[in-house]
């Protein structure tokens, strides 16, 4: 395969939980994490809440500095480049789509005011050129006809509007790599196609890379070249999406596969492989973070942290029974 | 079939704003058998969650039921007296909602919260025997009996749903309505809660509504379905059935907003457009602006829900031969 546009090498963050008798505490958000994006391509993270998503995104967008590890993109290690503060060449290259597209967009702002700022902040365009340019985002997002937009407070739109004001932010600038942070969940479920549909579009047609979180592993599949899984922030599973779904390897992969709802099949069987909540990540379990669910965890996964192995070309698996 | 538990006739309930009456569910009529799950589906403000409110008689200071007929066990709850709701309501049909994180009073230990709602209902039962009844309700819904004396914070999201479910069926009733109790928690526990449902229905014989905008769930564990879209129901019968063909424009999308886990991936579209200002609705079929299939007929006159199959209701005119 070609050169990686993002590769992540063994990439810890650790926060400080700070509070009284408390010292010295520190929860693992993201363990040992590695993993590679290819230019073009849709990679997947799946996972339940707590277990690192969100973080493996925030800290790919420099909002979190990691404990330790290296990020490299586009060739470089972004937290050694010398910048200026805001590294706009780096936050041009790198955008992000959020998952409240209510959250997400100054309520005081019209959309206008809200999708001149990266033009100008970035120098993208002069300020008799920023309206036909904002012009021209809308319409690539599908809000149709732009004068009808353009000037309405994000009150006046939908949450599937927003959420396209959202991309049309994030694409404005021509980023390289967008950190889709579950960009549908929010939203209903006749919107939801649309808005993935689009994130396809601008891949296929745009060439951008995409690192799509979701906790829906359907939606996964539908979207991604490769989906990764992770838990209590470690990557437990990476490979093919189709594969990864068809035959999946790891026990927690193949416990979030039972729990998926699949109206095709009725309700009495679908079995759950497995039982109790996700651990605390302030003491993570020894060993296998999976161990304490697992049903084939024995005396070594309490021991021994697995390392994630390659079973098949482009198929790694952090699993000591595979 | 069996008897009705629930019967609902041309129910009109909205909310009184500023701009106007807002018919959040609009002339809506079904029929709920005892023992059965009925799943009601449908985009934010489509009604759903009205309607649920409507059914308790829980709707808040601008809402009301503007007419027709909510028949519970042969009465008609509407226009009851306050006080005799009160003592209806938790006793013979209890709710569980949607937050269950924010539905548990964080100051109060989930054991105070449980004989509350034993001593509201039964006159003279002492604490010691309504504590006894929490014990075995947790018990019921996989929490550990030393759990009993925690503060909601010091339990896990999916435990503090089932204490709410172990809180709406503490009195036994006969009707347990859900509106969107997984919504906020992962797949994992979500499967749990919903074997968990299912396990006590079973043997409890209790009644279920369950609403939710995920239909890839609702079909997999609903009796019948109910799909709602702008107040109206606008198609209705065997969950599975209305899966495999679906008949309305609506649901077509709908299926087609969700792709399989497993089985062929083909383009799935999901429908273009947003729901209606319930506000101002279209005159005709409020699905009109949206449909695919639309005719000249669909805006003049919204169609009736009528028989197009075997316990199968469609509100569309392709099913009523083009034309009325």
């Amino acid at each position: 395969m070609s050169d990686p546009i993002l590769e992540l090498k063994d990439v810890a963050m650790h926060f400080p939980v700070s509070g009284f008798g408390r010292s010295k505490q520190v929860v693992h958000a993201m363990d040992q994490v590695s993993f590679s994006l290819q230019r073009g391509e849709i990679l997947a993270l799946v996972g339940e809440s707590g277990s690192g998503k969100t973080t493996t995104a925030k800290v790919i967008a420099k909002l979190h500095q990691p404990t330790s590890g290296e990020i490299i993109f586009n060739g470089e290690n972004i937290y050694q480049r010398k910048t200026n503060k805001r590294d706009l060449g780096y936050r041009k290259n790198v955008q992000m789509i959020f998952q409240d597209p209510f959250g997400a967009l100054n309520p005081t702002h019209t959309i206008r005011s809200i999708l001149e700022r990266p033009f100008l902040i970035h120098k993208l365009a002069s300020r008799e050129q920023v309206e036909a340019k904002i012009k021209e985002v809308l319409v690539q997002v599908g809000l149709e006809p732009p004068e009808q937009f353009i000037d309405k407070f994000p009150h006046e739109l939908s949450g599937g509007q927003l959420q396209r004001v959202n991309i049309a932010r994030a694409i404005s600038v021509d980023p390289i790599l967008l950190l889709a942070d579950e960009p549908t969940s929010m939203l209903d479920v006749s919107i939801r196609m649309i808005i993935m549909n689009m994130i396809k579009k601008f891949r296929d047609e745009e060439g951008i890379s995409y690192l799509y979180i979701t906790h829906n592993l359907a939606g996964a599949r539908y979207i991604a070249d490769r989906i990764a899984v992770m838990y209590a922030g470690m990557m437990m599973e990476i490979g093919p999406a189709e594969e990864v779904i068809q035959k999946a390897y790891h026990p927690y992969t193949k416990l979030l596969r039972s729990a998926a709802p699949q109206p095709e099949k009725g309700f009495q069987e679908s079995e759950l492989t497995a039982k109790g909540d996700i651990p605390s990540l302030v003491n993570p379990p020894t060993g296998c973070r999976f161990h304490t669910r697992c049903p084939q965890a024995d005396a070594e996964c309490k021991e021994l942290i697995p390392e994630l192995r390659e079973i098949k070309p482009g198929h790694q698996v952090r699993c000591l029974k595979v | 079939m069996a008897e009705n538990i629930l019967e609902i006739k041309h129910l009109v309930a909205g909310y009184e704003t500023r701009l106007g009456s807002l018919l959040a569910v609009d002339d809506l009529s079904f029929s709920l058998a005892k023992g059965e799950f009925i799943g009601i589906a449908g985009e934010s403000g489509c009604g759903k969650s009205t309607l649920a409110y409507a059914i308790m008689s829980l709707l808040e200071d601008n809402g009301m039921i503007f007419s027709g007929e909510i028949n519970f066990k042969g009465k008609n709850l509407v226009g009851l007296k306050k006080a005799d709701l009160k003592k209806m309501r938790w006793d013979q049909m209890s709710m569980v909602f949607q937050s269950a994180m924010n539905a548990l009073n964080p100051v109060l230990k989930i054991s105070d919260q449980l004989v509350d709602v034993m001593q509201a209902h039964q006159k003279g039962i002492s604490v010691k025997k309504a504590r006894q009844k929490a014990a075995e309700m947790l018990e019921l819904v996989d929490i550990p009996v030393d759990r009993l004396d925690a503060y909601p914070h010091q339990l896990s999201g999916g435990m503090k749903q089932r204490v709410m479910i172990a809180m709406a069926m503490i009195l036994n009733p006969d009707l347990i309505i859900m509106d969107e109790p997984t919504t906020a928690l992962d797949v994992v526990v979500q499967r749990n809660i919903i074997k968990k449902i299912e396990e006590l229905r079973i043997k409890f014989d209790f009644s279920v509504i369950f609403i939710t905008h995920d239909l890839s769930l609702l079909v997999e564990i609903s009796d019948r379905l109910a799909i709602m879209y702008a107040g109206k129901i606008i198609e209705f019968g065997q969950a599975q059935r209305i899966y495999e063909q679906p008949e309305h424009p609506y649901t077509k999308g709908l299926m087609n907003s969700f792709p399989p886990l497993l089985g062929d991936l083909e383009e799935f579209g999901g429908i273009p457009g947003k729901p209606p200002d319930l506000l101002k609705p279209p005159a005709g079929c409020r699905f009109y602006p949206r449909c695919e299939k639309r005719m000249d007929i669909c805006h003049q006159k919204m169609p009736d829900l009528i028989n197009t199959g075997q316990e199968r209701q469609t509100a569309c005119y392709l099913y009523q031969g083009g034309h009325k």
